[in-house]
């Protein structure tokens, strides 16, 4: 075996399982849209028009991926060291909350040290709510899948109280905050450049289905920007540094990596603390990119952490198939919108497809392992 | 003291067994008898098939080839539950409880005919009376994890009684007792004799053995090395049987084995040779995870360019010892210095460690080649700048490494859990020597190796020795031991027997692993 065809053997396996997750899921669709008494080609077609359909589309993808990317990361990246942080979704928000305050309590300053403040305090206050799974983990032996899971409901109602009292929008009726200053607010890439659309706007296909030419570069906010770098910085982190081999490690063998001298325990500390921080900026850059105030999401989030899950296990916890997992569920979520507009088809079907989705390609390693096993080793 | 009726019909009677996993034999042609009303011990070294041959007769393994009779009619188990359902009982060295049950509820699983869908009350009454008649209280509504362990091993024994079983099968009952309990346990096994039952009495301590046991069979390395009544023997023949005599033959064995000349094997006079102290242990204290002392107040040392083996059967401390060497396990008494520094301020770089458990401590098998050859090299300054990891100095490292330890893979980039045992080691002695340490502690580093491999393992270290560094090599196998090192000191129960030169009579040596001290014997006998 060469390294290249081992490597050359992980990207096909890439692309087998990226290719199953578009094939699984337009069967899904078609399945419960059926079920549903709808029209299963129409729906199809209006979740391709809604995504990769046109420049706009592509943008509105890139939007809803953005999220994803950060969830999907934070996930990957503790999971890859073996802890379970079920919790990104607290972490997500908690960090949207810290985003908001950072915003409107902190005195007026000039936009760019105000923006990036309000990043900041989003990530730390995601950190911070990653670490307390962690340090009960390592110091109290408290299992983490149970804290952060806990944690995420603590989330929750720290936003409903906040938003209903001590940081409601006593201009409005209803439970939000009042409105990030636009110092705050990553600007949309037209605001700070006369940029439009890149390309044109679609190409006709046959049936009357088109693709997307370009990509409407104007809609897009600079968090798409963030999301890029960190995605970038992550990738070499994991890649290049001494922690993210040693995360590598602590993930797939403790003991051993613990024999070899290597401090297990911090590691994961560290791989958590990042995870948080991870989700948390996640947070801010949405509320401040996005939705510009934080609103009262209980019960009804929109879920970005739990999504996260999913795209961090379909892109198999490498950044780079994370991106490909967090704009490919992306799609789903922009495409399932265009179908409850155009075909009426309620967009929660996006939901059950993602997570349909996932669960049928979580077996399939699980499956391809059972057999290795039972293969004796080289000699 | 025996009473055991002549002429008699064995209660058991096993003949020519053979046990085979894959290629490996572990029993081969052996025959037990068990009479009635006897305690029977079987004796011998880890390995050496004691507890292989009673999972035979209580229905866990079927043999290979051989017969076992129940008072005279032959039998054939095809489960435990068979051989329960005929009247044998078995506790294990490590228990089959439900440790968030009760008592009673753990009872009651024992019983399964007896367990109502609904649970009343006074369940399992009829086992705790029982213990009750054995001078045992146990507390039915205590959960099993809040019980110390020789509380629990009482409720195993009382769940084997409540079954009726008229043959009893304890396997190394007493390494996990206080000595107080000890005695509660033998005079307990004993009153069960006088009831007429049967028991098997495995153990690899020979006082115990001697002080409880009618009679005694010696298994070595899967076969019968004789059985004779206890009156009738002493420590002495017992450890010749337990270890076999030294001949030629198994000198000539070990060289083979170890691909020296014999004159290399077991120098005799050097228990003083060898440079400055390495590695001295005063007074060491440790415990393992479930919080047991398993290290008593060890003292060792050993110095530049010698090999100190540490000998002794397997779960007397060895795996604690050596992980409180390299710093992965707190110390809670005593002091380690290497070259005179305390251990935990040396850094990992001057001492090279083969843990014993090579696929869970040694590799991470998902990861590759390449990866596990620099699992401690990356942690090393000119591995890296600042947080970044100079893969270019890594991947040529590793190249090197992979080639001078003749570590036979496809790549480097190739997985190592599917590598074969012996280049799995490789990669692990590669990792341990590349560094040229000055302390190499190794914990049984040619288990499960085959004969070329092992013959590696130890070529490099006596490489190690003549290049100066000391040596710790901890091995369950005496032959090893005796073969690689230049002064042996011999373990038991976390405590240093003594330290003996290489050359020391297997008797001696076989009296120190069942726990008298050196000089000890003499004065015995």
């Amino acid at each position: 075996m060469k390294p290249s065809s081992e490597s050359l053997r992980r990207a096909g396996r890439g692309l087998a399982l990226g290719l199953g997750a578009v094939g699984l899921t337009v069967l899904l669709v078609g399945l419960i849209v059926s079920l549903l008494g709808g029209n299963p080609g129409r729906a199809l077609s209006s979740i391709f028009a809604g995504s990769f359909g046109s420049a706009s589309s592509l943008a509105e993808v890139c939007l809803k991926a953005t999220p994803l990317l950060f969830t999907g990361l934070a996930i990957a990246v503790a999971f890859r060291a073996g802890g379970w942080n079920i919790g990104a979704e607290g972490q997500f928000l908690v960090g949207m909350l810290g985003a908001t305050a950072a915003a409107l309590y902190l005195p007026p300053m000039h936009a760019f040290p105000r923006t990036l403040l309000t990043l900041l305090s989003g990530s730390c206050i995601g950190a911070f709510w990653a670490a307390l799974p962690a340090w009960m983990r390592l110091k109290r032996d408290v299992p983490e899948v149970i804290s952060t899971i806990m944690l995420n409901f603590l989330a929750v109602y720290l936003v409903e109280y906040l938003v209903r009292g001590p940081m409601k929008d006593p201009t409005s009726a209803s439970d939000w905050s009042p409105r990030l200053p636009d110092a705050a607010c990553l600007p949309r890439f037209s605001q700070i450049a006369p940029v439009g659309r890149i390309g044109v706007d679609s190409i006709p296909l046959a049936g009357g289905l088109s693709v997307a030419g370009g990509l409407e570069l104007g809609r897009l906010h600079l968090g798409v920007l963030v999301a890029l770098l960190t995605l970038a910085g992550v990738w070499s982190w994991l890649d290049r540094t001494r922690l993210g081999f040693q995360l590598r490690a602590v993930g797939l063998g403790t003991p051993a990596a613990r024999s070899a001298g290597i401090p297990t325990g911090r590691v994961l500390w560290i791989a958590f603390v990042i995870s948080g921080a991870l989700a948390g900026l996640g947070g801010g850059v949405e509320v401040s990119g996005m939705i510009q105030r934080m609103y009262r999401y209980a019960p009804g989030s929109p879920g970005y952490g739990f999504s996260g899950i999913a795209v961090a296990l379909l892109g198999g916890l490498a950044p780079g198939g994370v991106v490909l997992s967090a704009v490919f569920f992306g799609a789903l979520s922009a495409g399932c919108s265009q179908m409850q507009r155009s075909a009426g088809v309620s967009i929660h079907v996006a939901s059950i497809v993602q997570a349909a989705t996932v669960i049928l390609l979580v077996l399939l390693p699980g499956l391809r392992k059972r057999f290795e096993t039972n293969r004796p080793p080289e000699s | 003291m025996s009473n055991v009726p002549a002429g008699a019909t064995p209660t058991v009677r096993m003949r020519g067994i053979v046990k085979r996993f894959d290629a490996v034999t572990a029993l081969q042609d052996v025959d037990f008898d068990l009479m009635p009303g006897e305690i029977h011990a079987l004796l011998g070294e880890n390995g050496a098939g004691k507890s292989t041959l009673m999972h035979v007769l209580s229905g866990l393994y079927r043999p290979n080839e051989g017969t076992i009779e129940l008072q005279g009619a032959p039998v054939r188990f095809r489960s435990a539950a068979d051989a329960a359902a005929a009247g044998i009982g078995m506790v294990h060295q490590h228990f089959s409880l439900v440790e968030n049950f009760t008592v009673a509820e753990n009872l009651a699983l024992a019983l399964p005919g007896e367990t109502p869908a609904i649970l009343p009350r006074n369940l399992a009454q009829r086992a705790l009376d029982l213990a009750e008649s054995l001078g045992w209280k146990l507390e039915p509504r205590t959960p099993v994890w809040q019980l110390p362990v020789g509380q629990q091993q009482r409720l195993e024994i009382v769940k084997v009684l409540a079954r009726d079983a008229s043959i009893l099968i304890f396997d190394e009952p007493t390494a996990v007792l206080a000595p107080v309990e000890l005695e509660e346990l033998f005079s307990v096994l004993e009153r069960l004799r006088s009831e007429g039952r049967s028991l098997v009495f495995i153990s690899h301590k020979l006082n115990e053995v001697l002080r409880l046991s009618d009679r005694i069979t010696v298994l070595r390395r899967g076969r019968h090395a004789g059985t004779v009544p206890a009156s009738e023997t002493d420590a002495g023949d017992l450890a010749r049987r337990m270890m076999g005599a030294v001949d030629d033959a198994t000198v000539e064995h070990v060289a083979v084995a170890v691909g020296a000349p014999h004159a290399e094997v077991a120098p005799a006079a050097s228990v003083e040779s060898g440079g400055d102290p390495v590695l001295t242990i005063r007074d060491l204290h440790v415990k393992d995870e479930r919080g047991i002392e398993t290290v008593r107040g060890l003292s060792l040392e050993t110095r530049a360019g010698e090999v100190l083996g540490v000998a002794g059967v397997d779960g007397n401390g060895q795996g604690e010892l050596a992980e409180a060497i390299l710093g992965l396990r707190h110390a809670v008494e005593g002091e380690i210095r290497i070259s005179g520094e305390p251990a935990t301020s040396v850094g990992r770089r001057r001492i090279g460690y083969i843990p014993q458990d090579r696929r869970r401590d040694g590799l991470v098998p998902a990861m590759s080649v390449r990866d596990n050859l620099i699992l401690e090299l990356h942690q090393e300054a000119e591995a890296s700048h600042g947080p970044w990891l100079r893969w270019d100095f890594l991947n040529r490292t590793a190249a090197e490494m992979r080639e001078r330890f003749d570590v036979r893979s496809g790549s480097l980039q190739q997985s190592s859990g599917t590598l074969s045992g012996g280049n799995q080691q490789k990669i692990v002695i590669g990792r341990a020597l590349h560094k040229q340490p000055e302390l190499l502690v190794a914990v049984n580093p040619t288990r499960g190796l085959d004969v070329n491999a092992t013959a590696y393992v130890h070529d490099r270290i006596r490489e190690q020795k003549a290049k100066g560094a000391a040596i710790l090599l901890i091995s369950t196998e005496l032959e090893e031991v005796l073969a690689l090192s230049d002064r042996v000191a011999v373990l038991y129960s976390g405590e240093v027997m003594g330290v003996v030169p290489p050359n020391t009579s297997r008797e001696t040596l076989g009296l120190m692993m069942g726990g008298r001290r050196q000089g000890a014997d003499e004065a015995v006998e």
